[in-house]
């Protein structure tokens, strides 16, 4: 039951409205009805509304229009149909979705049409091949012609269209060879029944043209079936946020969210955007991001993703990313991108595929016809041509691309490029930051060390620290409550990759310098004004599963190089845990321009994995970029791939999603040849008749549906 | 045999029937589909995530 505190307000929905001579109109997508008591349901929380002049439930109780008085308060109904338990998503009346929803129309006509004409013509052909002869034969015949034409004209209007963009752009594609041999098979039987000639295929025809409706139909439904049901469950509708405003709690709508802002979020409410947790813990629901039924405790700094929900309490969190930016959001851009786009990626095999086709169903036609056999000639040509089916390169890829990447986001990885995930089978060398990558992103700074100084030196050195972002100043941040938020200003501000950062502040010149030591006993030098005034003790522990990544990487025989603005101290004690002959680049005090030349050298087989600013220019030069949380605001943009959750296990996980999408599209491949092979073979040899043919062509399609699901159900 | 004549008659007189039939209800809503609604929602979604609510009222007819 969704408990959620927020309403909806009237500004809200403002922009969904629609004027009437009545009144108003309002559009609505209501999400979880899946049975008529759930639109009683609905119906019923309306009635007593007398502002309400009439209402239409529409595509199984999905869709609800309102017409309403010019005195509705439309906030109040969705708040009701919310308070039943379905989310309600107000819509605007698109040419887009009402051209959806008549092509479907259309669709359904035509295969009535389809159906009852092939029908009719089966209870005619039955009869002629029981014997039917003379005049009802010849009766027989011209009614099927009669009933042959409308699913010609008629209902197989998209095939004789595909057929026509076919030949336009010289891509071929199956609805070419069915329209050549449906207008050949019809000339030929016009031909016959003129001539009194027995090669009449009426009943073929239409038959075969309902199944291929009918089939491409039920396909069609599946697959936008599986499409929806990843991504429309994101969809969070329209609703308020509540963020700190003008030194109080306001509700806007969630579309106005800027990053920086303070949300706060009751037991109940969907988080509306990514951030980072601010409250001490929190309980998180992240069931329709990852699927694990069990609410997750967070601790303050955790990362926090817009479609969660919080289970407990109520909770502040800061904004990182918004909208399209959020994990969720990506996602259902890359998925949708992939929904409108995976056809490019397959036409060209589609195309070389169907030319074949073509090309072996001529000359079958050919050998039988130069002897004679016509209709050994129609009969198997036409078999071939239905029978073939390149589903796997047609569908199958597209929907591997989808399930991949919600795999992938069920791991706290989003991928910006999906096709990268088959090509990291081909990468044997990956290159690592190791701040914030292969180590703690914060860095832990001595306590006693810190408050050691004056106080005065304290805010200074904070005010230094905190004016980058970078994991040793992150650390500091710890000291904040302490000292205040009112820090000096610093002024010429400069970071020095390797050696530290410096500025000036009330007329002093500050420095904070690395100073050398063993790894996890690193120390911070403090200069004013030149004189060395303390050190400070910092230390950053290797992330938990860094052996367990180094391990697999060396089982994999990737060479793993590390690449780090630290000192070789530290490097080395990480280089210290891979094996000699896996080892490739360690490099130490790097300037990002020393990362970018070295990952450029090499060449077009590396990996980048990297977190802070100073890896961007890296990141962007390699030929797959792996981007940790960090700067999130500018690495998620220019990465291929995103680990949110920070955990190293998931550069493990992702060579495993990819090793199931490899595994996955050679299966694909490996059934669609030897189902082409050996069907299309059969068809040519008259084993399969063309309805036949029709028929079995489906459940391949199928066959390659349940072949991706289970390939890419886990990891 | 020639009550086969009246039996095509019909035969071809119910399908036509049940056609118009199909056809009314289709162009009534009876058969609206169970998916377009929720591509809608889908893509005004994407828009409003990427654009904010008032476009919207800018792509409305």
């Amino acid at each position: 039951m969704n408990t959620a505190t927020l309403s909806f307000s009237e500004e809200l929905i403002r922009p969904y409205l629609f004027a009437t001579p009545e009144g108003q109109r309002l559009e609505l997508y209501i999400k979880g009805v899946h049975c008529g008591h759930c639109v009683y349901k609905i119906e019923k929380s309306l009635k007593p509304n007398t502002d309400i002049l009439h209402y239409r439930f529409e595509s199984g109780g999905h869709r609800l229009t309102l017409w309403g008085a010019p005195q509705i308060h439309f906030s109040q109904i969705l708040q009701a149909i919310r308070d039943l338990g379905f989310e309600v998503i107000p819509l605007t009346e698109t040419e887009d979705g009402n051209q959806r929803d008549l092509e479907t129309k259309q669709n359904l006509k035509r295969l009535a049409v389809a159906a009852v004409a092939a029908g009719n013509i089966m209870l005619f052909s039955v009869a002629i091949y029981l014997g039917a002869d003379g005049e009802f034969r010849s009766f027989f015949h011209r009614l099927s012609l009669a009933l042959v034409l409308p699913v010609l004209l008629y209902s197989a209007q998209s095939i004789w269209r595909g057929s026509y963009q076919s030949l336009k752009t010289l891509r071929f594609n199956l609805d070419l060879p069915i329209g050549l041999a449906l207008g050949f098979g019809f000339f030929m039987s016009l031909y016959s029944l003129l001539a009194g000639l027995d090669h009449i295929y009426f009943d073929t025809l239409a038959v075969v043209v309902f199944i291929i409706l009918s089939s491409r139909m039920m396909l069609k439904y599946y697959v936008d079936g599986i499409y929806l049901k990843n991504l429309v469950h994101f969809v969070p509708g329209v609703y308020q946020a509540r963020v700190w405003r003008e030194g109080g709690w306001s509700e806007i709508s969630h579309t106005q969210l800027s990053v920086g802002d303070r949300l706060l979020v009751r037991r109940g409410e969907i988080v509306a955007a990514d951030g980072e947790l601010l409250s001490k813990e929190a309980v998180i629901d992240q069931a329709v991001l990852t699927g694990e039924t069990k609410p997750r405790v967070m601790a303050q700094g955790d990362p926090v993703f817009a479609g969660t929900q919080v289970a407990a309490g109520e909770v502040e969190i800061l904004v990182r990313q918004v909208g399209a930016t959020t994990r969720v959001g990506q996602y259902v851009q890359t998925a949708l991108h992939h929904v409108r786009e995976g056809q490019e990626e397959s036409f060209v095999w589609v195309s070389r595929f169907t030319a074949f086709v073509i090309l072996a169903a001529v000359v079958t036609f050919a050998f039988f016809a130069f002897q004679g056999l016509w209709e050994a000639a129609f009969q198997r040509s036409f078999a071939m041509i239905i029978i073939a089916c390149p589903c796997a390169m047609s569908f199958g890829i597209p929907l591997i691309r989808l399930f991949s990447g919600q795999l992938a986001m069920k791991n706290g990885i989003v991928i910006r490029k999906p096709t990268v995930l088959k090509k990291l089978h081909d990468f044997k060398s990956i290159c690592f930051d190791k701040t914030g990558t292969l180590t703690q992103a914060k860095v832990k700074v001595n306590r006693d060390d810190f408050f050691h100084l004056a106080p005065g030196d304290q805010k200074a050195l904070l005010a230094l620290e905190l004016s980058m972002d970078h994991p040793i100043s992150n650390g500091f941040k710890e000291f904040l409550s302490a000292v205040g938020n009112e820090l000096p200003v610093v002024e010429n501000f400069r970071y020095r990759p390797g050696l530290g950062i410096e500025g000036d502040i009330g007329g002093d010149q500050w420095a904070v310098r690395s100073y050398e030591g063993k790894f996890n006993e690193k120390k911070l030098q403090i200069y004013k004004n030149g004189e060395a005034l303390s050190l400070l003790r910092v230390s950053a522990d290797a992330k938990e599963d860094l052996d367990e990544l180094f391990r697999d990487l060396v089982q994999r025989q990737f060479k793993i190089s590390i690449l780090s603005g630290d000192d070789a101290n530290a490097v080395n004690a990480l280089a210290d845990q891979i094996p000699l002959e896996s080892r490739g680049v360690m490099l130490s005090q790097a300037t990002p321009e020393q990362k970018e030349s070295t990952v450029s050298r090499m060449g077009d087989s590396c990996i980048m994995v990297g977190d802070g600013i100073n890896d961007i220019i890296a990141l962007q030069k390699a030929p797959i970029s792996v981007c940790m949380p960090g700067a999130l605001e500018n690495n998620m943009s220019l990465a291929d791939i995103t680990l949110t959750r920070g955990y190293l296990k998931d550069v493990q996980t992702l060579f495993k999603i990819g090793d199931r999408v490899l595994g996955t599209e050679r299966r694909l491949f490996a059934f669609t040849c030897f189902y082409n092979l050996m069907c299309v073979g059969l068809a040519g040899l008259g084993w399969i008749s063309p309805v036949a043919a029709a028929v079995i062509m489906p459940v391949s399609s199928f066959t390659v549906l349940t072949l991706v699901t289970l390939g890419l159900r886990r990891v | 045999m020639d009550i086969l004549y009246i039996m095509v008659v019909v035969s071809l007189s119910l399908s036509i029937g049940f056609l118009v039939l199909f056809f009314w209800a289709v162009d009534h809503h009876q058969m609206s589909s169970l998916d377009a609604v929720a591509w809608n929602a889908l893509e005004e979604a994407e828009v409003v995530n990427q654009d904010g609510i008032q476009s919207l009222d800018k792509s409305k007819k």
